[in-house]
């Protein structure tokens, strides 16, 4: 009976030992952080919950990220603004392991303006935009989405990309690409062919004729050296209003 | 025999994306990726006939003329240029032709 009492009293000091033993961090946290995003990772001696509590005040660690319970710990962070310095700290929602700094690559955003500058912003009006955008600000879409037969680019820029001092077959496509958004706000002369949906633009200043399917996407594009061609042209002249299609 | 609409006039090449013209004419503006021929560039802007064209093609020797798409296994450009001319001679013969009779001596 005594050998009993011996042995419970082992036991339980081994169990009581482990339920009262302190989480340790093992080796240093290791950060790798990005412009908008960082990856923090970190172990321990045993299995442990894993929250990260991170902000750009030290005092202040107002954002917490989670994970899973294990002995090697990584967390992501998104959405932080490029040359920032964060504070953070790791361990688990019951201790605190260790506490860190890291910066954001890229450059730092503009700092706030004081108080006095904002409130005068608000009684001062803002310029007017200009109502029209200029070609270069537009976002071009990817080739594939503006080039019909991409496979033929190639051989269109090759023999064409000279044209319009094209650098690339992607530089030369987007042109095409710009060339059907001016004539729509501009309204070039358009031709549309019913039969197979093809329409063709012209623009008198530059010379710049271009072919587009009937889903939009460019067929040809490319200087004519014949006069009258764009005469020639097959199609009916239609204005912006009566593309159905053609959409940015 | 069978004719694809999508078959180059000048060189034969029958992979053509679509029909060198449509129904009223309008030019395709594509490059033929065999011979290099642009319909409703090469032959409307340049004026450029596709006889002289393929003469011109034979004479520099033939080759594959696109970048972005290489020629299919085993083309040959002889055996095409043989099948466009019996295809441009068929277009000719109208109806059947006639059936040579041998008389036996």
């Amino acid at each position: 009976m005594k050998g009993l009492a011996s042995l419970l009293i082992v036991i339980l000091t081994v169990f009581a030992g482990a339920l009262v033993h302190a989480v340790e961090l093992v080796g240093q946290p290791q950060v790798k952080a990005e412009a908008n995003a960082a990856t923090v990772l970190w172990k321990t001696d045993v299995e442990c919950g894993t929250r990260l509590s991170y902000g750009r005040n030290a005092a202040q660690l107002d954002q917490k990220a989670e994970g899973a319970v294990s002995s090697t710990h990584e967390v992501s962070l998104t959405g932080l603004v490029p040359g920032t310095t964060y504070h953070y700290s790791v361990g688990s929602a019951r201790t605190k392991l260790a506490t860190g700094t890291f910066t954001t690559s890229g450059a730092a955003t503009a700092s706030q303006p004081s108080i006095v500058r904002r409130v005068l912003d608000v009684f001062t009006p803002a310029p007017k935009k200009p109502v029209t955008v200029a070609a270069a600000d537009v976002v071009v879409p990817p080739t594939r989405q503006t080039w019909g037969n991409v496979t033929t680019l190639q051989d269109h820029f090759d023999r064409h990309g000279r044209d319009f001092s094209s650098t690339s077959p992607d530089e030369y496509a987007a042109q095409a690409w710009r060339l059907l958004q001016r004539a729509r706000a501009e309204s070039l002369p358009m031709k549309l062919d019913e039969t197979d949906g093809t329409l063709r633009v012209f623009d008198p200043q530059t010379r710049a004729f271009a072919a587009y399917n009937s889903a939009g996407r460019t067929k040809t594009f490319f200087k004519p050296e014949s006069s009258g061609y764009w005469q020639r042209q097959p199609g009916r002249l239609v204005k912006p209003a009566d593309l159905r299609y053609f959409s940015r | 025999m069978k004719t694809s609409f999508n078959t180059c006039p000048v060189c034969g090449y029958d992979h053509l994306a679509e029909p060198p013209r449509n129904r009223t004419g309008g030019a395709s503006m594509e490059i033929c990726s065999c011979c290099g021929f642009q319909f409703g560039v090469t032959d409307d802007d340049q004026g450029v006939s596709y006889d002289d064209y393929r003469e011109q093609w034979i004479a520099g020797g033939m080759s594959w003329s696109g970048q972005g798409k290489k020629a299919p296994k085993g083309w040959n450009p002889q055996t095409q240029l043989g099948a466009l001319a019996r295809l441009a001679t068929l277009k000719r013969v109208k109806g059947r032709p006639p059936r040579l009779s041998m008389q036996l001596v």
